[in-house]
């Protein structure tokens, strides 16, 4: 994913604070520590967009074209994990692929 | 209609007069069973009665069974079965559990049930196991006949209710049910794979994932120790790799992903929480492949704009016309795109400039995104509002890209390049006043060189009305007192700023450098008495070693022009400290030079005029001190140079590894040491015979300041040979600045007529066709390849116009040449040319003006401009 709207999950009109909010509320979750790869990948989304200037620059002069993640993030963002159905357990226990 | 006996083929004939039991041996060894049963096949039909045959036939057994494997893997599980039962046929093998297995799998259940009894199988508790695995697998996925065929005792009838259970409750999650259920299952259990899986998916709930959706370490590798526990032959073993796909991050998801089955696929996007019309998206997303055409991943996202949001999609879209945005253009609309409006089609140009290294392009293309926003606005722009901030922005974005006032000087023409840039960053000022950084660039530029000082001040003005208490202004404003000798405001702002930040390294350095400099402008006015009231005060603020030398020396040098015996010990202790030799004169000098004390004079009075003995550690001091003091921003006063030159020289020949030899070289570069660094690199070259980067040294510092058209051929095609082994070394930088040299600041009139300039393979952007009608238009119709009209300019003053003008009476290349440009232009226009150019010369655009310096390239002039623009749309 390369569009940092999408990998803070806000919307394209988010202000400074709901910026902020989303990077610290993804920090919990990709800590520098713990995981390296999402701290790096959040702390460049947020550096990206953090300010108007930012946001402004972003839209004018970023030019990373869109990946097929990005518009399946966009599209249908992740939801919460679910239960799988059991009919679906059931197949894969009879050995259905 | 009986079927027709198919012959078997030449070739298969071939091979089973060839086959060996070895070669079918190997076969199977290898996994290619099909080879294997033909070649066992073979062999059986020919061998006599014994224990030869016992073993073909085993071998023969192995290839069925992995024959029947293969097949089952790939889901082909009837074909499998006839395998199985080919093993069988052969007669008097135990009965094999993935055989059972594959009657499961196809619901054969009564057939499975005399298996069980198999004695073979019930000697091997291990088979036994997996195969009751199987069973209870296939209880669980509710295969009819099971539980009728199984004693009402078999643990996979009396276990199966609570295995039951522990599925639902997972399923519905109820996490304390499935806790509960998985307890009651025994550890020898036939439904013990399950357990594991059970426990490892409900490890995998919305708190253990990370803000990619992806699972936190923690979680995964939980989870995959717990699946790693059940075999590959399982009954669980589909549920497991299911699992497992679960557990990839989304990246290594998407190909596998396309690998798997709709139960697996199911099963991840709901662990996942991929909503179905992600999974729905994704599905058409494969049909455009690995790597999507940028076309095809526009149609698609214009086809989903609705969801997407029609913002988004015409924003990212736009990225998808790239590099060509041209011939994306054409498409935009096939592809159901709204046609593109004026200010896309600008935007594109902008973004294509920045492929270009060249930063008038750069400039060019954002100067009329501007210009057009501006336009758009009727001109009535907020400062501060959103478009005011974007035409900030853009007015920046060359700055950004190229950081040309970082590097260079303020010059006198407002054409230049840093001049332009420098307009620009002061305009987008006016539409962002708030942006502090362009201030402090702006006047770091202004500073630079000491020439522009106004404008500086002009600039901090501005930046001290909006932030008067700003530390990063208030360096600035030390920064410009100290360029216009206002040492006392400069030592008091200093003051300022270490009031409210104490450990402020870099402002106490500035300090003890304005106190210094405020020092030595006293010397320079013979005011020795007064150099020491500065010193004291630079004492005061001095904390590192560096500064207490220099400190030292400037009060040495104080207390020698106040006739006072201890300056001549104190020069000298440091002279010692320094090691008396290069690097201990280049500090002496430097210094006295600052202080405006004649350097010669000090070497002779501390005894230090001979030339020191080249050594190889002092020469590594003396050019490390060399490159602190360029870094600076300073030059290498010309009396230093002068003084060190002979005994620099000498010290070429010390043994010096060739990343020294190459560092040192770059050094001189930066310096007026011309001879020296001629001295180096032909040092280097009797070493390292032919290396391209010193050919390279030695040819800039051989010609310095010398015509191009004065250079030999010979030389010339010399450095074009240096020029190929830096390619074939694939040392591209170096390629770079070969051509550079080659072909640029250029010769009039196409250069010689072979080799060297205007060599065929240098490519030049200038020698398109143009069709303007100003002045400079008449060299890019002449066809001159890279030419420079500073160069010509040059030519004109050294000859005079009259001179100039003779020249085309000569024979041979330049003066053929200078004949055809008349022949284009016309001789008016030629005499409207040559008088403009006598009128305006500057020597800065001699080629090789100073080889450390940024190259600009040409002037934005209207041509160009006008170029840019026929380009567009």
């Amino acid at each position: 994913m390369t569009d940092p709207f999408l990998i803070l999950g806000v919307p394209l009109d988010a202000d400074d604070a709901a910026i902020e909010a989303a990077y610290l509320a993804g920090l919990r979750r990709a800590s520098p520590e713990r995981d390296p790869a999402g701290f790096e990948a959040l702390r460049g989304a947020y550096e990206k967009i953090r300010t108007r200037r930012d946001r402004l620059a972003y839209a004018l002069f970023d030019q990373t074209p869109p990946t097929a993640a990005d518009i399946l993030a966009k599209a249908a963002p992740l939801s919460d994990p679910r239960r799988p159905k059991r009919a679906t357990l059931t197949a894969l226990l009879r050995g259905e692929v | 209609m009986a079927k027709k006996q198919k012959r078997p083929s030449v070739k298969a004939l071939q091979q089973a007069c060839s086959v060996t039991p070895e070669s079918a041996r190997a076969d199977l060894d290898a996994g290619r069973f099909r080879e294997a049963t033909a070649g066992f096949k073979a062999l059986l039909k020919s061998a006599p009665a014994g224990e030869d045959r016992e073993s073909l036939r085993d071998g023969l057994a192995h290839a069925y069974a992995g024959r029947a494997r293969q097949l089952g893997a790939k889901g082909m599980h009837k074909e499998a079965l006839v395998m199985w039962e080919n093993r069988a046929a052969l007669g008097a093998l135990p009965a094999h559990p993935d055989h059972a297995v594959c009657l499961l799998r196809l619901g054969r259940v009564a057939q499975v049930m005399p298996m069980l009894e198999d004695r073979s199988l019930k000697a091997d508790p291990g088979s036994g196991a997996l195969l009751l695995g199987h069973l209870a697998a296939q209880m669980l996925a509710g295969t009819a006949g099971i539980a009728e065929a199984l004693p009402a005792e078999d643990p996979i009838r009396v276990q199966a209710t609570v295995a039951e259970e522990a599925l639902d409750a997972y399923c519905v999650g109820n996490d304390q049910a499935l806790a509960q259920a998985l307890k009651a299952i025994p550890f020898r259990s036939p439904y013990r794979d399950l357990v594991q899986i059970l426990k490892a998916l409900s490890r995998l709930d919305p708190a253990a994932r990370d803000h990619r959706g992806d699972w936190t370490e923690e979680a995964r590798s939980e989870a995959a120790k717990l699946l790693d526990r059940i075999d590959d032959d399982s009954g669980f073993a589909r549920l497991r790799d299911a699992a497992r796909l679960a557990l990839l991050s989304e990246i290594e998801l998407a190909p596998k992903l396309r690998e798997a089955g709709p139960a697996t696929r199911d099963l991840v996007f709901s662990l996942r929480g991929w909503p179905a019309e992600r999974a729905v998206l994704w599905n058409e997303l494969q049909t455009l492949g690995d790597s999507p055409q940028p076309k095809e991943l526009l149609r698609l996202m214009f086809r989903h704009r609705r969801v997407l949001g029609e913002t988004w999609v015409h924003e990212r879209g736009l990225r998808l016309l790239l590099p060509k945005p041209q011939t994306g253009a054409k498409w935009w609309i096939e592809v159901g795109g709204k046609p593109l409006r004026k200010i896309d089609g600008y935007l594109l140009d902008a973004w294509e400039s920045e492929a270009d290294p060249d930063p008038w392009k750069v400039v060019t293309y954002w100067q009329d995104y501007a210009d057009l926003l501006l336009a758009a606005a009727e001109h009535r722009v907020e400062p501060g509002s959103e478009t005011a901030l974007r035409i900030a922005l853009v007015r920046r974005r060359a700055e950004t890209l190229f950081q040309v006032l970082q590097r260079m000087e303020p010059d006198s023409d407002p054409e230049s390049l840093p001049g332009t840039i420098a307009a620009e960053l002061e305009s987008s000022l006016e539409y962002d006043p708030d942006d502090r950084a362009t201030y402090l660039g702006l006047i770091a530029y202004y500073l630079r060189g000491g020439k522009a000082l106004k404008d500086a001040r002009r600039i901090l003005k501005r930046a001290q009305e909006r932030w008067p208490t700003d530390k990063a202004v208030l360096t600035a404003a030390m920064d410009t007192a100290i360029a216009g000798g206002a040492f006392k405001k400069a030592a008091t702002i200093a003051a300022d700023i270490l009031a409210v930040d104490p450990i402020n390294s870099g402002v106490r350095e500035r300090l003890v450098e304005a106190h210094l400099a405020h020092a030595r402008k006293n010397l320079k006015d013979q005011r020795p008495d007064l150099a020491m009231r500065a010193l004291a005060l630079a004492e005061d603020w001095s904390r590192t070693e560096r500064t207490r030398e220099r400190l030292d020396l400037v009060r040495g040098l104080a207390e020698l022009l106040a006739f006072d015996p201890q300056g001549e010990a104190r020069l000298q202790a440091v002279a010692e400290s320094l090691g008396k030799g290069l690097a201990a004169r280049l500090i002496l000098l430097l210094e006295a030079d600052a202080c405006g004390i004649p350097g010669a004079r000090l070497l002779k009075q501390l005894g230090l005029t001979k030339a020191p003995t080249p050594d190889v550690v002092d020469l590594r001091a003396f050019f490390s001190r060399v490159r602190a003091h360029l870094d600076t921003g300073a030059k290498l006063p010309s009396e230093v140079g002068g003084t060190l030159k002979a005994p620099l020289k000498q010290t070429a020949r010390l043994k010096l590894d060739q990343g020294e030899m190459e560092s040192i070289c770059e050094t001189l570069r930066r310096t007026d040491l011309h001879d020296v660094r001629l001295a180096f690199a032909e040092a280097a070259l009797k070493r390292w015979r032919g290396e391209p980067v010193f050919e390279l040294h030695a040819f800039e510092a051989r010609h310095h300041g010398v015509v191009p058209w004065n250079i030999p051929m010979r030389e010339m095609l010399r450095l074009e040979q240096a020029l190929e082994r830096a390619r074939d070394n694939g040392d591209s930088r170096l390629v770079h600045r070969i051509i550079e040299i080659l072909s640029g600041p250029s010769l009039p009139f196409g250069g010689p007529p072979r080799g060297g300039f205007g060599g065929g393979f240098i490519e030049d952007e200038w020698d398109d066709e143009d069709e303007d009608e100003d002045i400079d238009d008449a060299f890019d119709d002449g066809g001159m390849a890279g030419r420079s009209i500073a160069l010509l300019a040059d030519m004109i003053r050294t000859l005079g116009p009259s001179g100039f003008r003779s020249m085309m009476q000569m024979p041979g290349p330049i003066g053929e040449s200078m004949r055809a440009m008349e022949r284009e232009i016309g001789k008016e226009a030629l005499d409207v040319l040559i008088n403009a150019l006598a009128a305006d010369l500057d020597a800065r655009d001699l080629p090789f003006a100073d080889p450390g310096d940024f190259n600009p390239g040409p002037s934005p002039s209207t041509r160009k401009r006008a170029r840019a623009k026929r380009k567009r749309r």
